[in-house]
Order: C-alpha cells, then sequence, then structure tokens
C-alpha cells in the first residue's frame, strides 16, 4: 500500500476540483450549442413562414371603396344595355370539361357570302363528359359534339339576329349535303342530316377564316388539339398549395395528390401523343391534325356554302395542341401565310410538375403565289419563330430556393437565398414533353412599319414575344417594354387606344388579384426543388422577374407602355382595387410599383376583343376569364375575371383612359344576375349559387368575404366580392356586328363543368342500388361537384343607336395577288381613326373576319381615308370622301374604284372619290 | 455548479416532455350511438335537411355502436373515443370545448340566480349548439379528431364513372352537437366535403350532464336542474344586467318590405329545407307551399316538427300564427354599453369593439317589443349580415367551426342579445320565443343607400325559413359612423374562418 505525498494529494485533490469543472464546461458548451441550434431553429421558423407568406409592408388605412359611394359618371349614365339572346341552339354550348377538352372556340366569318356574319363554334369531338339528368344523377354516355355552323338569316323585327345551324339548312336541300356537313370535322363525315351526329371527330379549339386561295370566299381553318388530361400523372400533379388554402388549420406539404381519377371519373393513362396517329376519312392523319376547309360556295342555293378538305394536300394538318391562328403575309409575295399557336400536350400540363413542357410553334408558308398550288412549308425553326428553348432562345430565369452546402436543409431558410435556374424538360413514361413554350394566343401586327408584319406571342409562364419580321426572311425575338420580366400570357387584343394612329397592343396576363391573392404557406423544403408553378412565383415575389399584370404596349414606341388610369366600377371594382387589399411581396415594393388605380387590379384574362362599344371612335377593350372552372375553379380568386368592359374615354382629353363600365352595360359573364336595381340603388345582384356557397340566398354586389392564411394565429386578411365568384367558366370572348347595325356585338363562350354556379343547381348524383347517391368531391381539397352544366354561349346584342358609323371592306383582285381581303392593311379614316384589317384577331380561342369598323361620334361623317397595302411597294391609296356615315364603303385596290353601300341597302353604288 | 445544471437539464426534459403529456381525464360514461333515427320516406330516402353522400350507411362509422366520453378535472375539455367491436380503428376527438357546448350565461348573473337567469339558461339548452373539428394533430389546442383512418378518398372507381364508397375515408370534419330538443340530447356527425357520411345520436343521462352545466357557469346543481326544465311562460326581464342605457336616438318608423318577394333564407342551411316542402301555409283549410314572404305571417305557418332525438319528423307539423310581425309599428334606437362577455376570465381589454359604440334597437309590435341589443357598430355594415344566432343572451350558431368559435370566444365582440317582451302591467316580461317560433335574426346595414336604413330579418324555428324583413331607417346621428364601419370593414376572424377559399 501506498500512500501519497501532500504534494500528490494536492494534486489529485485539484484534478478532482477540475475534472468536473471540465465536465461542466463541456455541458455548459453542449447546452449553449443546443440553445443556438433552438435559436436557429426559430429564426428557421420564422424564416419559413414570412418566406410563404404574404406581409404588407403598407398597411394603409381602410379608404371608401369606390363602389360603395361613388356618383355614376356622365358615360355611366349614357350607357344602353346589352340585350342578351337566345340564339343558339344547345349545340352551341360546351358539353365537355377541363378533363377532357381544355377549351372551345369561336369564330365569327361570313361563311356563305351573304353579308350576314355566321357563327362557327369549335367542340370537342372525342369528348366523354357525362351530363346529368334533371336530378343532377349522371347519365350513361357522353354527349358526344361535332363543330357547328350557325348561319345569319338576318333580324327579327326587334333587330336580333337570327340563326339556323348548317345541319338545319342541309336538311331542307339533300343535294352537297355531305360537302356541307364537311365542316362539322367529324373523322369521318356525315353524307347527309339524317345520320348519326355522335360520332367522333377531332377536339377542334380555335377556327380562324380567311381566303386562303384568293377566289372571293372565305375559306376555314381549325386548330385541334390530342387527347389529353392536364394533372393525369403524378409527376404534374404538385398544384394545388399555391391555389388554395388547404384543409385544416395546419400548413400543410405543397404537394398534394391530385388524382387524374377525381377529376375526370374516368380510368386514364397519360402518354404523349404529339406522334400518335389514327384514322379518319383522309386515311392516317395525326391525333391533333388541324383542318383547312375551302369555300366552294353555295351552288345548291340552300344558303350553305359546301367545302373541300385540302388540310392533306395543302400540308397544314400539323401534329401539335394547336390554340392559336394568325393569317399574315410574311413575305410579301401574293398570298397568305400562317403562324400557329401550340401548347403542351395536356398530359404534359407542366405547372404543377418541376420539368417544363411545351409546343413548338409552326409557320406555314404559302407557296400559292410562287407555284399557283395551295400547299404550305413549315419553316417555323427556320424563320426563328418556333419558339423552342434552345441556346438562342433561352428559357427564362425560374427561381429557387439556394441550398446551403454541408449543413442540413433547415439552415439554408436562415439565409433565403434564392438562385436562377432552368428546369429540365418533363418525362412521363419514358417520354419526353416538347421543348417549346405554351403559345395560347398570337396575333400579327406590323410593329416597327416596316411594311412586313411581325408577330406577338403570348406565352404562359414564359415571356410575351414579339417576333420581328426581318424582310420576309426570319424573325428576330425583339426586346420591347415587358421583354425583361415573363409573365403569364394569354390573350392578345390589338388596338390604337391613344388615337396617335400607331397601333398599340393589350397583352393580357393573369392579373392584379394576385396582389389581393392569401397564398398559403408552402412547404419550405419543395423550393430547394420547387415546381414550375412555385419557381415562378419565387421569380415573381421574391426576384421580381416575373409579372402577372396586363400590359398595353405603347405603338410606335414598344419599349414603352401606356399606363392609362382607369375609374373602377361603381358596382363591382376589381378585388385589388380595394384599397386595402393590396398586400405588399418582397419584391413589390421596388420593383413592382402597384397603380391601383389603372390596368393593375384588373384579373385574369382569356378572351379579349377591341371593338367601339357606342361609336364614339375610341376603340374600347372586353375580356373576361376563368383558369380552371367557374369562379376560377382550383384558382378561386387568384383565376376569375367575371368580364370586364373598359370604355375607352381619350377623346376626353388627359390621354388614354378607362372607364369600366361592365354593369352598365350588363356585360358580367354571370348568370341569372338582375341589373333592375342598378340605376336607382347601385348595385347589382341574384340569387346565389345552390352549391358551394355558403350564405343566404341572394348575393349582392356589395356582399364580400374575407379570407385569411390558415391558422387562428394569422391575421393577414384580404377581401373579395362575392359576386365575382358566381362568374362563368369564360373562355372565348370576340366583339362583331351579328345584326348588321352598324353597333359591334359580344360573343362569349364558356366552358362546361361539374361545377355550376346556378341558383337550382343539385349535388352530382350517381344512381347505386336503384337510388339516387350524391358524390362527394374526391379528395378534401376540392369543391363539391355538381350536376353537369355546359359552358353557354353568350351573345349580347348592342343596343346602341345614337353615334353613326363606317364600315370599310377592301378588295384586292390584282393579278398575282392573293391576299384578296387585303389582310394586314392598314386603314385610317379623318386621319385619326386607325383600324388594322386581320385575320386572327389575337383573342384567346377567338376570331372573326369582318370588315374595318369604325365608329364616327354624334354627328360624325368620315371625309377621308388612306389605306397602306400590305404589299411590297407599300402601296397607299388617300380618297377624300363625300361625308359618308352609316354605311359600307368597299375600295378596290386594283382600279381604285370606290362603292358605297348605305345601312339597310343590299346593293353598293359607285362614289367618286378623288384622291387626296 | 451541478445543481445548476442539473436544474437545466431538469427543466430541458420539462420542456422536451411536456408537450406531449396529455392532461388527466376522467371516465364520464359509456353512451350508446343510434345512427338510424332519422324518418324515412316512402322512396327510402332519410328525411333530412343534410346532404347525404354517396358514403352514408357505408362507412366504418355505421360499425361502431357507442362512444366514451372523458373530461378533465374541471370539465371544461373532453375526449369522444369511437372504436368498432373488433378495435380495428378508431376515431377520438380531442380537446372537445364541453363548456362551449353546454348552455351558458354570458354575463354576471343575479347572487343568487333568479328567474331571468334561469330563462337565459332555457334559452341556451334549448337551441341548437354544435362544433364542427378538423383532423388535427398533437399539440393543437383547439378542438379536433384523430383517426387511424388513413385514406382521403372518399370512393375509388370500378370503371369510368363507376363510384365506389370507400368505408376507410377519412372524414373531412366530424362534429358534436348539443340539440335543442332537451338536456342531454346529443349528436354526432361526420362530413365528406358535399354532405354527411354519418349521423348518430346519443343521450348524456342528467348526472353527468348537470354537473357539465353547473361547472360551466358556476350555479349549483339544484338551480341548474330547475332552470333546465322547459318552461314556456313569460319571465321577468332585467336588461341592466346585459347592458347600461345610455343616449336615445329617437324612434323611426319601421315597415315590413319584400312581402311580395319569393320565400326565402338567410343561411344556406335553410335551403334545403325549403326545397323539401319543411314549411307550409294553411290556405282554405289545406296546406300549401308558401309564394310569397308575405304569407308567411299572413297565414297560419305549419312547420316541420323537430322531435327526439333531434330529428325531423316526416309526419309531424307545428303550427305558428306570427302576424303580429307583420305589422311593426316604430323602432327606437339607443346607445348602449355592453355588460356581456363570451369569456368573463378575458379581461375587458381583450374584447373586440371593446370601446366602440353598441346599439340597442327596438320594434315595437303593439304590446310585444322585439329587443335586440350589444349590437357593436363596426360589425353592422354593407358587407355582411351580422347575426344573432337565437333568443336569449350570446347564443351560439346552431353549428360552428371549431376555429371560429375559439376565436369568437377569445376575441369576439360581447355577445349580443334579442328578446320579446311583453308588458304585464308595469313589469316587462320576456316571452319564450321557441314557443312562438321565432329564432334568429340578422341585420344588414345599408347606410349608403337612399335613404340609409337596416334590413333585419328575423327566421323562423328551426331555422327553416324566413319570416319577415324590417326596413328601420337609419338615425342621422349614426349616419357617418356607419358608413365609416363599412368603409373600414373587413369580416373578423371569428366570422370568416374557412379550411379553403374554394367555393
Amino acid at each position: 500500500m501506498t500512500t501519497a505525498s501532500p504534494a500528490q494529494a494536492s494534486a489529485m485533490s485539484q484534478r478532482a476540483v477540475r475534472r468536473p469543472s471540465r465536465w461542466v464546461f463541456a455541458v455548459i458548451g453542449l447546452l449553449a450549442l443546443y440553445g443556438a441550434h433552438r435559436a436557429l431553429l426559430e429564426r428557421v421558423r420564422e424564416a419559413i413562414d414570412s418566406g410563404g407568406r404574404i406581409y404588407s409592408d403598407d398597411p394603409k388605412p381602410f379608404a371608401a371603396p369606390a363602389a360603395l359611394d361613388a356618383a355614376p359618371s356622365p358615360a355611366a349614365v349614357r350607357a344602353v344595355a346589352f340585350e342578351e339572346i337566345d340564339a343558339f341552339d344547345s349545340d352551341a354550348a360546351d358539353w365537355s370539361s377541363l378533363s377532357s377538352h381544355y377549351v372551345s372556340g369561336v369564330l365569327v366569318f361570313d361563311a356563305n357570302g351573304d353579308g350576314r356574319l355566321d357563327v362557327y363554334f369549335c367542340q370537342d369531338g372525342q369528348n366523354w363528359t357525362r351530363p346529368t339528368d334533371e336530378a343532377g344523377v349522371l347519365v350513361d354516355e357522353p354527349r358526344r359534339q361535332h363543330n357547328a355552323l350557325f348561319l345569319n338569316q338576318g333580324n327579327d323585327d326587334e333587330g336580333r339576329p337570327l340563326f339556323v345551324q348548317a345541319k338545319e339548312l342541309a336538311r331542307a336541300n339533300k343535294t352537297f349535303t355531305r360537302e356541307e356537313l364537311l365542316i362539322e370535322d367529324s373523322l369521318f363525315p356525315r353524307s347527309s342530316p339524317e345520320e348519326l351526329e355522335n360520332r367522333p371527330g377531332r377536339q377542334s379549339v380555335v377556327a380562324l377564316a380567311a381566303d386562303f386561295n384568293g377566289d372571293g370566299r372565305q375559306d376555314l381553318l381549325v386548330g385541334n388539339a390530342m387527347p389529353g388530361m392536364i394533372w393525369s400523372h403524378p409527376t404534374t400533379q404538385h398544384v394545388l398549395s399555391p391555389f388554395i388554402s388547404p384543409e385544416g388549420r395546419k400548413s400543410k406539404y405543397e404537394k398534394v395528390s391530385l388524382p387524374a381519377q377525381g377529376l375526370a371519373f374516368i380510368d386514364y393513362t397519360p402518354r404523349l401523343d404529339e406522334a400518335g396517329r389514327r384514322v379518319s376519312a383522309r386515311g392516317d392523319e395525326a391525333l391533333a391534325a388541324n383542318s383547312l376547309y375551302l369555300n366552294l360556295g353555295d351552288r345548291d342555293g340552300d344558303g350553305l356554302p359546301e367545302w373541300h378538305d385540302v388540310s392533306r394536300s395543302a400540308g397544314i394538318e400539323g401534329s401539335l395542341n394547336t390554340t392559336s391562328l394568325s393569317v399574315a403575309d410574311i413575305d410579301l409575295d401574293g398570298d397568305l401565310d400562317l403562324l400557329v399557336g401550340n401548347v403542351m400536350d395536356a398530359d404534359f400540363f407542366p405547372i404543377g410538375a418541376k420539368a417544363w413542357a411545351g409546343g413548338a410553334n409552326e409557320l406555314y408558308v404559302n407557296q400559292l403565289a410562287d407555284t399557283g398550288e395551295l400547299r404550305f412549308i413549315e419553316s417555323a425553326a427556320a424563320m426563328d419563330l418556333d419558339g423552342v428553348y434552345d441556346d438562342e432562345n433561352p428559357m427564362p430565369d425560374y427561381f429557387r430556393l439556394r441550398r446551403v452546402p454541408w449543413l442540413p436543409a433547415e439552415y439554408s431558410f436562415v439565409f433565403l437565398k434564392y438562385e436562377a435556374y432552368q428546369p429540365g424538360f418533363l418525362q412521363i413514361n419514358g417520354e419526353e414533353g416538347g421543348r417549346g413554350q405554351i403559345s395560347w394566343a398570337t396575333v400579327m401586327q406590323d410593329v416597327d412599319l416596316d411594311g412586313f408584319p411581325d408577330f406577338w406571342v403570348a406565352n404562359d409562364m414564359g415571356f410575351l414575344r414579339w417576333y420581328r419580321n426581318i424582310e420576309g426572311r426570319r424573325f428576330e425575338a425583339t426586346p420591347h417594354v415587358a421583354s425583361r420580366t415573363s409573365g403569364n400570357w394569354m390573350s392578345l387584343a390589338a388596338a390604337d387606344f391613344d388615337g396617335d394612329l400607331e397601333e398599340d397592343l393589350f397583352a393580357g396576363n393573369l392579373g392584379g388579384a394576385v396582389f389581393s391573392h392569401a397564398f398559403p404557406r408552402s412547404n419550405p423544403f419543395a423550393l430547394f426543388d420547387p415546381t414550375i408553378e412555385s419557381a415562378t412565383a419565387s421569380s415573381m415575389f421574391i426576384n421580381g422577374m416575373h409579372d402577372t399584370r396586363h400590359v398595353i404596349v405603347r405603338g410606335g414606341a414598344p419599349s414603352s407602355q401606356l399606363r392609362p388610369k382607369v375609374r373602377h366600377s361603381s358596382v363591382l371594382p376589381p378585388d385589388a382595387a380595394l384599397p386595402n387589399n393590396i398586400r405588399g411581396f418582397r419584391s413589390i415594393p421596388n420593383d413592382l410599383p402597384f397603380d391601383a388605380d389603372g390596368l393593375d387590379p384588373y384579373e385574369f384574362t382569356w378572351g379579349a376583343t377591341t371593338f367601339d362599344v357606342d361609336n364614339d371612335g375610341a376603340l374600347d377593350l372586353y375580356y373576361i376569364g376563368c383558369l380552371y372552372g367557374r369562379g376560377g375553379g382550383l384558382a378561386a380568386i387568384l383565376g376569375t375575371g367575371p368580364g370586364r368592359l373598359l370604355v375607352n374615354r381619350w377623346d376626353e382629353g388627359d390621354g388614354v383612359h378607362f372607364e369600366d363600365l361592365t354593369a352598365e352595360y350588363q356585360l358580367f359573364n354571370i348568370h341569372e344576375l338582375q341589373y333592375d336595381r342598378l340605376a336607382d340603388d347601385g348595385y347589382v345582384y341574384r340569387r346565389s349559387p345552390s352549391k358551394n356557397w355558403q350564405k343566404r340566398e341572394l348575393v349582392y354586389s356589395y356582399d364580400r368575404s374575407s379570407w385569411a392564411l390558415q391558422g387562428p394565429e394569422i391575421q393577414r386578411k384580404i377581401s373579395n366580392q362575392d359576386l365575382i365568384q358566381t362568374a362563368e367558366n369564360g373562355k372565348g370572348a370576340i366583339a362583331a356586328d351579328l345584326n348588321g347595325d352598324g353597333f359591334a356585338d359580344l360573343l362569349v363562350r364558356n366552358s362546361g363543368g361539374y361545377d355550376s354556379r346556378s341558383s337550382t343547381a343539385t349535388n352530382l348524383k350517381t344512381r347505386r342500388d336503384g337510388r339516387e347517391l350524391v358524390v362527394p368531391a374526391h379528395n378534401y381539397f376540392f369543391p363539391v361537384p355538381t350536376e353537369y352544366e355546359p359552358g353557354s354561349s353568350r351573345l349580347f346584342v348592342n343596343r346602341h343607336h345614337e353615334n353613326r358609323w363606317l364600315r370599310v371592306r377592301l378588295v384586292d383582285p390584282s393579278p398575282g395577288s392573293f391576299n384578296r381581303n387585303a389582310v394586314g392593311a392598314r386603314v385610317i379614316v379623318n386621319a385619326r381613326r386607325l383600324r388594322v384589317h386581320r385575320a386572327g384577331s389575337g383573342s384567346f380561342v377567338s376570331n372573326a373576319r369582318d370588315d374595318l369598323h369604325f365608329g364616327l361620334g354624334a354627328d360624325g361623317v368620315a371625309r377621308s381615308v388612306v389605306v397602306h397595302w400590305p404589299d411590297r411597294e407599300r402601296t397607299v391609296t388617300r380618297l377624300e370622301l363625300p361625308d359618308l356615315s352609316d354605311g359600307t364603303l368597299t375600295i378596290d385596290k386594283s382600279d381604285g374604284r370606290v362603292h358605297w353601300m348605305p345601312s339597310g341597302s343590299r346593293s353598293e353604288q359607285p362614289i367618286v372619290a378623288p384622291a387626296l | 455548479m451541478q445543481r445548476a445544471v442539473g436544474m437545466c437539464f431538469v427543466c430541458l426534459a420539462v420542456l422536451l416532455l411536456a408537450p406531449g403529456c396529455e392532461r388527466r381525464e376522467q371516465l364520464l360514461g359509456v353512451f350508446a350511438l343510434d345512427p338510424a333515427a332519422e324518418d324515412r320516406l316512402p322512396d327510402g330516402s332519410l328525411y333530412s335537411s343534410s346532404t347525404q353522400t354517396l358514403l352514408r350507411g357505408h362507412h366504418w362509422l355505421d360499425s361502431v355502436t357507442e362512444l366514451s366520453l372523458s373530461a378533465t378535472l374541471d370539465l371544461r375539455h373532453g375526449t369522444v373515443t369511437l372504436r368498432d367491436s373488433e378495435n380495428t380503428q378508431t376515431l377520438q376527438l380531442r380537446a372537445v370545448p364541453l363548456d362551449q357546448l353546454v348552455p351558458r350565461l354570458y354575463y354576471t348573473p343575479a347572487s343568487p340566480p333568479d328567474a331571468f337567469d334561469a330563462f337565459n339558461l332555457m334559452m341556451a339548452e334549448y337551441s341548437r349548439n354544435g362544433l364542427s373539428m378538423p383532423v388535427g394533430d398533437d399539440g393543437d389546442v383547439i378542438a379536433h379528431f384523430r383517426t387511424t383512418l388513413r385514406s382521403t378518398d372518399p370512393w375509388t372507381l370500378d370503371g369510368a364513372y363507376d363510384f365506389q364508397p370507400n368505408p376507410q375515408f377519412r372524414p373531412y370534419r366530424v362534429s358534436v352537437t348539443n340539440n335543442c330538443l332537451g338536456p342531454g340530447l346529443w349528436e354526432l356527425a361526420a362530413v365528406d366535403r358535399a354532405g354527411e357520411l354519418y349521423h348518430a345520436w346519443f343521450s348524456i343521462p342528467a348526472e353527468v350532464y348537470l354537473p357539465l352545466v353547473a361547472r360551466a357557469n358556476g350555479l349549483d346543481h339544484s338551480f341548474t336542474a330547475s332552470a333546465l326544465t322547459w318552461d314556456p311562460g313569460p319571465r321577468p326581464l332585467d336588461l341592466e344586467r346585459l347592458r347600461t342605457e345610455r343616449e336615445s336616438y329617437g324612434e323611426v318608423p319601421t315597415t315590413p318590405v319584400q312581402q311580395r318577394e319569393p320565400v326565402g333564407y338567410s343561411s344556406q342551411g335553410s335551403r334545403q329545407k325549403i326545397a323539401r316542402g319543411f314549411v307550409r301555409v294553411e290556405k282554405e283549410g289545406q296546406l300549401a307551399a308558401p309564394v310569397t314572404l308575405g304569407e308567411l305571417t299572413a297565414l297560419p305557418l305549419h312547420l316541420t316538427s323537430f322531435v327526439a332525438p333531434g330529428k325531423y319528423s316526416a309526419s309531424q307539423r307545428r303550427r305558428f300564427d306570427l302576424d303580429f310581425l307583420a305589422h311593426p309599428e316604430t323602432a327606437e334606437i339607443r346607445r348602449v354599453e355592453p355588460r356581456t362577455r363570451y369569456a368573463p376570465e378575458r379581461g375587458p381589454d381583450s374584447i373586440d369593439h371593446s370601446g366602440a359604440p353598441h346599439l340597442e334597437i327596438r320594434i315595437a309590435f303593439g304590446s310585444r317589443k322585439l329587443v335586440l341589443g350589444n349590437l357593436p357598430l363596426p360589425l353592422l355594415v354593407e358587407q355582411e349580415d351580422f347575426a344573432i344566432h337565437g333568443f336569449g343572451v350570446g347564443i351560439l350558431a346552431a353549428g360552428d367551426l371549431a376555429e371560429r368559435r375559439a376565436l369568437l370566444l377569445r376575441q369576439g365582440p360581447a355577445p349580443s342579445y334579442a328578446f320579446l317582451i311583453e308588458r304585464s302591467g308595469h313589469e316587462s316580461l320576456v316571452v319564450n320565443t321557441h314557443e312562438l317560433g321565432l329564432e334568429q335574426i340578422f341585420l344588414r346595414t345599408r347606410p349608403f343607400a337612399d335613404p340609409p336604413h337596416w334590413e333585419i330579418t328575423l327566421s323562423s324555428y328551426e331555422r327553416i325559413v324566413d319570416l319577415v324583413k324590417y326596413r328601420v331607417p337609419i338615425p342621422e346621428p349614426l349616419l357617418e359612423s356607419l358608413m365609416e364601419s363599412s368603409r373600414r370593414y373587413v369580416s373578423p376572424l371569428y366570422f370568416s374562418y374557412r379550411d379553403d377559399n374554394l367555393r
């Protein structure tokens, strides 16, 4: 046994003391680390909250919404309500649904050359959507539809146009019926109207009329889609939380399964159909083959023209999902060329995917002038117009959260750094989607006035492109005022809004409701590898590189835009116009100034059309649009455009400014809406929808709901006007003078679905064991399905009669010219009003082929006209006119003769129009 | 130092473990469930005002025969547990605020409580009071449910449009309701997004139920038992207990409006009741569907009876004579200072709009007066109805989201009241309006209309139909304030909270 010395004992004693002190320090150190970690996590939580949550940088005091106490303006008092008429039979409605067929368009043109405008409805020829009976019970078969041409039979005594469907006229005359019914666009056309209608057809989206072969008759071009269903594959289904606040009071993950069966009620296997083929009367054809029908005239005199299918021989069928058609003589060789705007196969709809898919655009160059044969050569890639993403045409920057290397993912939220990236291309079942863009709309416009027509292309989740025509040899994507940021571009409408004789361009976007939308918190971890939609949202709200507001590109100066002020509706202003409703996002205060008194608050747009509602000379704008369903569907509030008529008041000084007179003209795209208390009490109302509606039986324009992000702790609130949520699922809108009274009427197309807003709608029911049972929504995140309601096609007849007007018809029968109607011509009346002749309006899936229309004001007359013809010589015709109004002026380029046909007359007379 | 470190660890352990600890609960009882109490029509369908979905009768819940109810020691919160006999699945409602589901006096009662207090407790007991709960997680303090049911697909497809109900579907929400027929009659329901997939009834015996009410109100058992006994007669009125009177804005003429308009409803829950013929009027000795609003007061009214255990009767109706409602005379508007409060422990500062003016509107009908009081001026707006869910004091909504209810009681304004009173000599007596067929009141303020006015709607027994609408002119001194209320208004979350922003 040894004994420790005193020194050793002292040392041991010190060790005994030191040993626990090191342990203590270690523990304290660990605790400190743990505390720091907890503090970090707290910070992370805050960062996560603020990253996914809207907040108010500028909590403006609640101010008086104009809707509540504004006096009506003189223009509002002068407004004359449109009359909605029941002009078409049920074949004009859309009996399909979002899952079967995204959209069906409309075309207005004079099919039979009788001087009256007819209407052609595109339909879903492969529709599998089953409608319901009167009790809301699903029936056993879908209502498959063929395209339907309604021929204008003149007006009734009250000036309402009367229409008869082609099949009814064909019934009355047994000759040429196969040729007359060809434009139903069935795969195997009927030979007579007695044959079965419910036969497979093409899935038609958009149609356009133009005289392609220069014979003086309007031919018909139909753009078709392939089978497809958005969100049908799990890869594309990460979509919901950016749109809706999820169930319950907790934040939910970004990915919410969106089973296709829930939307479609059928078994469906997604696949890439761009190369798909099928058999038709043409033989073997692409699933999305387009159709070109040459107008042969009405040889049997039954009021119904006959047609000849030249789709195959003209080489114009294509194989992609077509949504837009624009015609122009791009090389000024005297024939009409064609730009086809395409989108992805719907199975590859990328918004909820983490990779991209689109559709290449096509440019069909007509060989008629060179060869005498109507045949097109597809030249988009060769002329740099296909929009395919490549090195020369890079994608916009998308943004994702930058991952801090080495550390756990949570630590990245502390820094909240976003980085630009380009997503890959979407693959489903081993097939890669298209590398093009999602081009919903295209329109021709000679932006730089060099005589060669340029094109605008509206791309969703991409750029608004101005493709400048380089002397007919190629196109060049050219910078403009809105080209720095991407957008959700969906519609185009060209017009000289500010009267400077330079045509401007309205480009419709997702709209301003985004700025008053309560985004739910998303799963922040998903921001490392975001969906296209989330990446776009980051681009907008974090980096300021994406913008959802509408734009009016200034004519003659495309690097600037018109920023018109808008006097909002005194009845139902856009939600984002309510002063307390605009919420600051990170990027907004500096990068995206929001003008609540301008166009910025205006809602989602699909169809957009310009016309002179009261013939005062200034072009007005009407647009509608719902994104995924009535009231916006999944994108409620954010994707709901109830219809807006913005009346142009530039003649009143102070530059261009608009006034929203949708209520006064009774043009809201809302069914059952009552306007009888508007004048005296200042509000409109309707019976409440019977389903998916929480409030009382009547909904008034002053009713509002407030929404908040989830969780009782969250106090951010926004207000939405209830009535806006009753909007129909608007898609197409086009203005044209259907009753020939000199005032443009308005045609609106809506999509159908199991989402009725009717006050009498029932739940969707199925029959099971002999009983009718209500079908619940397929998961918590969807509204209750209702009985099926087809999408209405609404015709609003303009009842203005006060002001004068002039219609100008151009004819170019020159030898060697096949652009007989002078598509692309610029016409100026009285050195003050500019119109451009188009085939392909730019409005989403909506076109009209009509003469040029000029409003002349109360006592106005046309004293002069200048025509800039679309030819290489840049021919200009300048004529002095003998004070004309209320009639049609025909100008013949070949011999300079001018004819005049007063309103109401059926024959035109030559007039003397000296050259200016 | 070591002790300090040890304490740190203990505190840390407590902090980390505390959220997982559950409050101690006591079992209050196990009660039989009856999922087949409703009347059926000849075609076999249920006679109900609720939409019945594909899953009704096909859900796992239908295999559950009983529930157990336990509560915290203070009887304020409860847990409802359902499991089938095989114990294959469970569904448990947690943090159920029992004190929100039993009748409450949302003011300070007399000491000892008197007949007016008993009347108010009875009016609350005989008003329907339900809470709907979402699925939740551990740590949720607001009522929620947990379940082993995982599936979120209510149905599957056996082919195109061939829907097959999924018995294992996790309900969207589950609700518990203390119904209006009498003490201890409760209901349990589960819904998907379209409607009811399950509905059952159960009874809580008096020995369990009365202590819940007594404890929640701080009352003794004998008073509680006596107060909850149905008494159709009038009782003395003491409004001073509910508010302090301030200046009067005078009397204004009051008129019934929209008498020729079709019958309608102020809340969507009533739509199906009207559509399914719950409302009839007596015309020439026959029962007929009413055509105009005016007929509901001009003719004897027959409404579908609500009978035990809490269902609509396919064979019985109750007759009401509401002619007096068609003849309002004047309305007196007065400013008042509320003395009511949902949660007395909150203190005055946490009450929404506590400093704002409150109004009392008295509409006279001969010897009777309709009194609506503690109406918070900031909530009387153009954009939304201000709802009084029943006659009495602070009657809660018949069916409410648990989140809204929690917010309302935590932040909401001073509870409003509604009474029908009649003169008896010098005394004002308060009438049992359940006997008269009146239930709810909705106020819409139209300060920008010409002339500015309130539109006041009275709805019927069991919230079946709107009975009458009045136009009450807004006194000039109040106009600017009411305009400002509308201008500034954004719905409070306790009115507007929802699971989603879908429609």
